[in-house]
């Protein structure tokens, strides 16, 4: 998605999860696996370190099964990969329209439902995919600048510069802007899809000179915040979470988040095929699913697993409840992304 | 190309008679340069004219009917000039500081040189971000003089793009400048100044037309270069400062449609290759003067 490592996790709570992964109940050793070995790529860093320590590290110990990490997420090279009969990665897992669009090119294998136990997660027009958790992105700000008492809390909030003045920003790509305009606009969460392009467009063409900056990726717009260089954007609540400790805390409202959906599936013609089956059903399961959101803070694709976090993390997740968010619809943005990021882009151009 | 290197190759004995001259030297790289970058530019080009249907011309009717392509164009001919020039006119300057260190000082002095150069271009880049923020190291320290901080908007604009560029280029102006100084006869200066000329004129009309070579070849480079610039523009830039390379990114890694890519590709580097054609035979007549 972008040349920079996805996520910041502080050590502390990526160590108390490697603890609480440890501590999960060993489970019988699986003797459907046939290979010894597992490829996957990952957006590296403390996201590699978490993922470790509610997946991989727990998989190998149950299964005896190596994890190798290569190279980032990335749809082109996923493409060129079974495309060109050469494929490396055996599981391949990735945020919006790129699991839907891939699923009708073909990219994926159908989820074995024989291997897969949460079978109702199983989704795509093949079968081929299942979500593997959600990022929910707050508006924030820098808690040494604003204490809280007066900050945008929702989508029409953030539009609203003369009620909250400063300079906002958000990603320079279509695919996490334009909901928020719809609803900033008026239009009910619930009401997006299919999304009025017009209307989208004529509500950031008024948030426009507000943005200083069109954020490059995840991590630049932490930096924006925490370098005073804008006053509010949306960003995901992990991410916030991780300055908790650090010299220039962020605060963050999730009044009315914004929901991206992370997928999971195996990628078509891997020689490895049930093992990475094997993976998939174990990455949907809800005690690793529950460890993974303790740690980043981020929505368990498999809901089971909400029961299972600890009230401490679930004070970072959105409540679901209030129908106030704005869940990503990937299947609109699969056929419409192109047309609409190229008209995103000349609409920032001009 | 330039004159240092000419004279280096003269052999200073006559031992040098080796049958592998010339071609079969360069073989080896030749053999990898067609493995590693031939192959997959014809691959490019190749997928330039075909979509999933087949042979097509659509990568290239998209660059004429967007108006994407023609402002993106626009943007990346200016950047790259304008981040030459002043990388060029930098870079020289600083050679010629260099130049007239003792050698040990311009030891010390090119290590300076070489850190940004051995610094990766994304950590550059978000060091700026510190340094020419609306709260960053330059306007605090000029709010500290001041009484109050002015804001100067060095970043999110191509202000900072230039900033940006200009601090990945100037080594690259460094080298040869410094190389081409150093070669010259020092003769000739004294000459020049027996004969009455002031330090500017020696400067003007010796220093300056000897090291046109090296000016040609780092203006080159630099213009290369900065053509196909990525990450600079993309983390200090605003929201105009979209390049060419930007564009084939978009194209290739989120909307996956690589035949635009490619198309975009290809002019691309026939682009920098009419650039580098054109630049090379200035050198060439450069050299014949």
């Amino acid at each position: 998605m972008t040349i920079f490592s996805e996520t910041g996790m502080k050590r502390r709570s990526f160590l108390a999860g490697t603890g609480a992964a440890l501590a999960t109940p060993f489970l019988t050793r699986s003797a459907r696996s046939q290979s010894k070995q597992l490829i996957l790529p990952t957006y590296g860093g403390s996201y590699q370190e978490m993922i470790q320590a509610a997946y991989t590290d727990p998989f190998t110990q149950e299964t005896g099964v190596e994890v190798i990490f290569s190279g980032v997420p990335d749809f082109a090279r996923l493409k060129a990969q079974v495309t060109a009969g050469n494929v490396e990665w055996d599981v391949f897992e990735a945020g919006g329209a790129w699991f839907p669009a891939g699923s009708k090119e073909g990219l994926f294998e159908p989820l074995d439902p024989g291997i897969i136990t949460e079978t109702d997660l199983i989704i795509g027009e093949n079968k081929d995919y299942a979500p593997f958790y959600d990022t929910p992105y707050g508006i924030a700000w820098n808690s040494g600048k604003y204490d809280g008492s007066a900050v945008p809390r929702s989508c029409a909030e953030f539009w609203d510069v003369d009620r909250f003045p400063g300079t906002r920003s958000l990603r320079g790509r279509a695919d996490f802007v334009l909901e928020i305009a719809l609803v900033a606009d008026g239009v009910d969460p619930a009401d997006l899809y299919p999304l009025d392009l017009d209307r989208a467009f004529a509500a950031l063409e008024r948030l426009k000179p507000s943005i200083p900056k069109w954020a490059e990726s995840t991590s630049q717009l932490v930096t924006l915040l925490t370098a005073n260089e804008v006053d509010y954007d949306y960003v995901p609540n992990g991410r916030v979470r991780a300055t908790e400790d650090t010299a220039t805390p962020l605060a963050i409202s999730m009044d009315q988040a914004f929901i991206s959906h992370e997928y999971i599936g195996v990628v078509k013609g891997t020689p490895r095929r049930d093992t990475a089956m094997e993976f998939v059903a174990f990455a949907l399961r809800p005690d690793r699913q529950a460890a993974f959101s303790e740690l980043i803070s981020y929505l368990p694709g498999n809901r089971k697993a909400l029961d299972l976090v600890s009230e401490d993390a679930k004070k970072w997740l959105p409540d679901m409840t209030t129908g106030k968010h704005i869940v990503q619809n990937d299947d609109w943005w699969a056929a419409e992304f192109a047309s609409t990021q190229q008209r995103f882009q000349e609409f920032l151009l001009l | 190309m330039n004159d240092i290197s000419e004279k280096r190759r003269r052999p200073v004995s006559g031992r040098a008679r080796i049958p592998l001259d010339g071609f079969g030297f360069i073989l080896p790289s030749l053999i990898l340069f067609a493995a590693v970058f031939a192959v997959p530019i014809g691959y490019v080009v190749m997928f330039s004219f075909q979509t999933d249907e087949g042979a097509s011309l659509d990568g290239y009717r998209w660059i004429l009917d967007s108006n994407l392509f023609g402002r993106v164009l626009w943007t990346s001919v200016q950047i790259a000039l304008l981040a030459t020039l002043v990388s060029v006119i930098l870079g020289y300057l600083l050679a010629l500081f260099l130049y007239r260190l003792s050698p040990r000082k311009r030891a010390v002095g090119l290590a300076f040189v070489l850190f940004p150069f051995w610094t990766s271009i994304l950590v550059k880049s978000y060091s700026l971000t510190v340094l020419l923020g609306r709260e960053g190291v330059v306007n605090s320290t000029l709010g500290w003089f001041l009484g109050y901080n002015p804001e100067l908007p060095l970043i999110f604009n191509r202000i900072g793009v230039l900033i940006g560029m200009s601090n990945h280029l100037v080594p690259f102006v460094v080298f040869p400048v410094l190389a081409n100084l150093l070669a010259q006869d020092r003769n000739l200066g004294q000459a020049a100044a027996i004969m009455g000329a002031s330090p500017f004129t020696i400067f003007r009309r010796v220093t300056l037309p000897l090291s046109t070579p090296a000016i040609l070849a780092a203006t080159l480079m630099c213009l290369i270069i900065s053509f196909g610039f990525f990450v600079t523009p993309a983390l200090l830039g605003g929201r105009t400062d979209v390049m060419l390379a930007n564009l084939i990114d978009l194209f290739t890694r989120e909307t996956l449609n690589w035949t635009v890519a490619s198309a975009i590709a290809v002019v691309l580097l026939t682009a920098s290759i009419v650039l580098v054609l054109a630049l090379s035979r200035l050198t060439g007549q450069q050299k014949a003067v």
